[in-house]
């Protein structure tokens, strides 16, 4: 079976995103605007890291 | 748009009219789910699934990794903020930029990236044995030299990228007053200077434009003067010592038409010479010069000397002199070649009293041999003929290539 590096990793980053925003919704956690913006913005850094570095990967396989 | 609406069925134009809608009623936030499904979807014609690797890849992997690292940077600052831990707001960006420009920088010395993307790409497709082989047979010159402008776009614009890092940053801590006051200055005074200076500049470029077209115009008449007195003065005065005899006359000064058209030509026909049509030339002058005629030549095309139209050259040169033998009064020998693409055809034809060869006795061998029997022997033919007004023209006429000539030969 063979995983594709760049997808596993942005889908996992997007839904912690996703469950960070979730928890902030429903109150159980009240996350300043601040770090909502820390997160997004690491969040997409690291999409647009792993992208860069194994971009060539999957176009290796097209 | 079109795609999604081919998919469920709807018209475009509806589907976009309620994206619009949409977009303002939900503040904006549809305009993200359109980049989301912009990444995500296919394009028409392309397969679906993993669209992000048609889309993102567009942009190239340095890039997209400078980007990820000046974005973590950020978020860190960001959350040193959050933290409390904070020097100053000033920080933020040129650290940001730094960051951005060091990444763009790293990824141009990575040994992988300065030859291409097809090697890094076989050996990350778990193949490192072809991709050597891969790159060598795949990447053509022009990619290479693609690779590199970009390689060297890339370094620069990671240099130029740290450095406004630096400036900004100590622009933004007044480090930079001193200098930017000193850098206005030099800038005013050297507008003033300039503004100063600059009559006696433009009348000094201007002088001297002048006195460069006034020197090359004052060079041309010496040549002109130089020209004259060598050639056609003393073609003039050796006329006048050949007054009694209008032949010699008529021959210098045709000898000097034509070196005159010559020299305002200037000196194509030295560049031609070699061909077809300037051999044909020069041999007609030579006739004219050794027999005092008048011979006019025109020609149209042109063809290299080959064996062929030596063979055409040699026949005509041959015409030409048995009719400036035989044949010069009571009017000029007329030449005419065409050089086509298949054959070569001349023509000289004169106003002499004319001949019929077969009365020409048999020792005789000029016609028959030099003219007829070279063009037979060469695969063309050549052909003796009376003018109706009085006069003979001999017709040459030889194929380009032995392949047109047929069953001439």
């Amino acid at each position: 079976m063979k995983f594709d590096l760049l997808s596993l990793v942005s889908g996992a980053v997007v839904t912690a995103l996703g469950a960070v925003v979730l928890i902030d919704s429903s109150g159980a956690v009240d996350l300043p605007l601040g770090w909502v913006a820390v997160a997004v913005t690491a969040a997409l850094g690291v999409v647009m890291l792993l992208s860069g570095m194994v971009g060539t990967d999957a176009n290796g396989h097209d | 748009m079109a795609g999604l609406g081919t998919r469920i069925g709807v018209d475009p134009v509806v589907l976009r009219i309620g994206f619009v809608i949409g977009a303002i009623l939900s503040g904006g936030l549809l305009l993200l789910a359109y980049v989301v499904a912009w990444a995500a979807l296919p394009a028409e014609g392309q397969a679906s699934g993993a669209a992000m690797r048609y889309r993102l890849p567009k942009v190239r992997s340095d890039w997209r990794v400078a980007t990820g690292v000046g974005l973590l940077v950020l978020s860190i600052l960001l959350a040193f903020r959050e933290l409390g831990i904070w020097w100053s707001d000033a920080l933020v960006w040129p650290l940001v930029l730094a960051a951005f420009g060091a990444a763009l920088l790293w990824g141009h010395f990575r040994p992988q990236e300065t030859s291409g993307e097809a090697a890094p790409r076989a050996w990350a497709a778990g193949d490192p044995a072809t991709a050597g082989a891969d790159h060598a047979t795949t990447e053509d010159g022009r990619a290479q030299a693609r690779a590199r402008i970009a390689d060297l776009y890339r370094g620069v614009f990671g240099v130029l990228f740290v450095i406004g890092a630096g400036l900004l940053f100590l622009s933004s801590n007044d480090f930079l007053g001193g200098l930017r006051d000193a850098a206005l200055t030099s800038v005013v005074v050297v507008v003033a200077v300039g503004l100063i200076l600059a009559p006696f500049l433009w009348r000094l470029g201007r002088n001297l434009a002048t006195e460069r077209a006034e020197r090359v115009r004052s060079e041309e008449r010496a040549e002109v003067a130089a020209h004259l007195h060598d050639s056609v003065l003393q073609t003039l005065t050796l006329m006048q010592k050949r007054a009694d005899d209008p032949r010699e006359v008529a021959a210098l000064a045709r000898k000097q038409e034509r070196e005159l058209r010559d020299w305002l030509a200037g000196g194509d026909r030295r560049a031609s010479e070699g061909n077809f049509a300037a051999a044909l030339r020069s041999a007609a002058e030579k006739i004219e010069d050794d027999h005092r005629v008048a011979v006019e030549v025109v020609v149209v095309g042109d063809a290299p000397l080959d064996e062929r139209a030596e063979a055409a050259l040699g026949a005509a040169r041959e015409a030409l002199l048995n009719a400036a033998k035989h044949a010069a009064e009571p009017g000029p020998i007329r030449v005419y070649a065409e050089i086509g693409p298949d054959a070569i055809e001349v023509f000289v034809r004169d106003h002499g009293a004319g001949f019929d060869l077969g009365t020409v006795p048999a020792d005789r061998r000029g016609v028959r041999e030099s003219i007829i029997g070279r063009m037979v022997r060469a695969g063309g033919r050549a052909e003796v003929r009376a003018v109706p007004d009085g006069g003979t023209e001999v017709g040459i006429t030889i194929a380009r290539t032995a392949s047109s000539t047929g069953g001439e030969r």
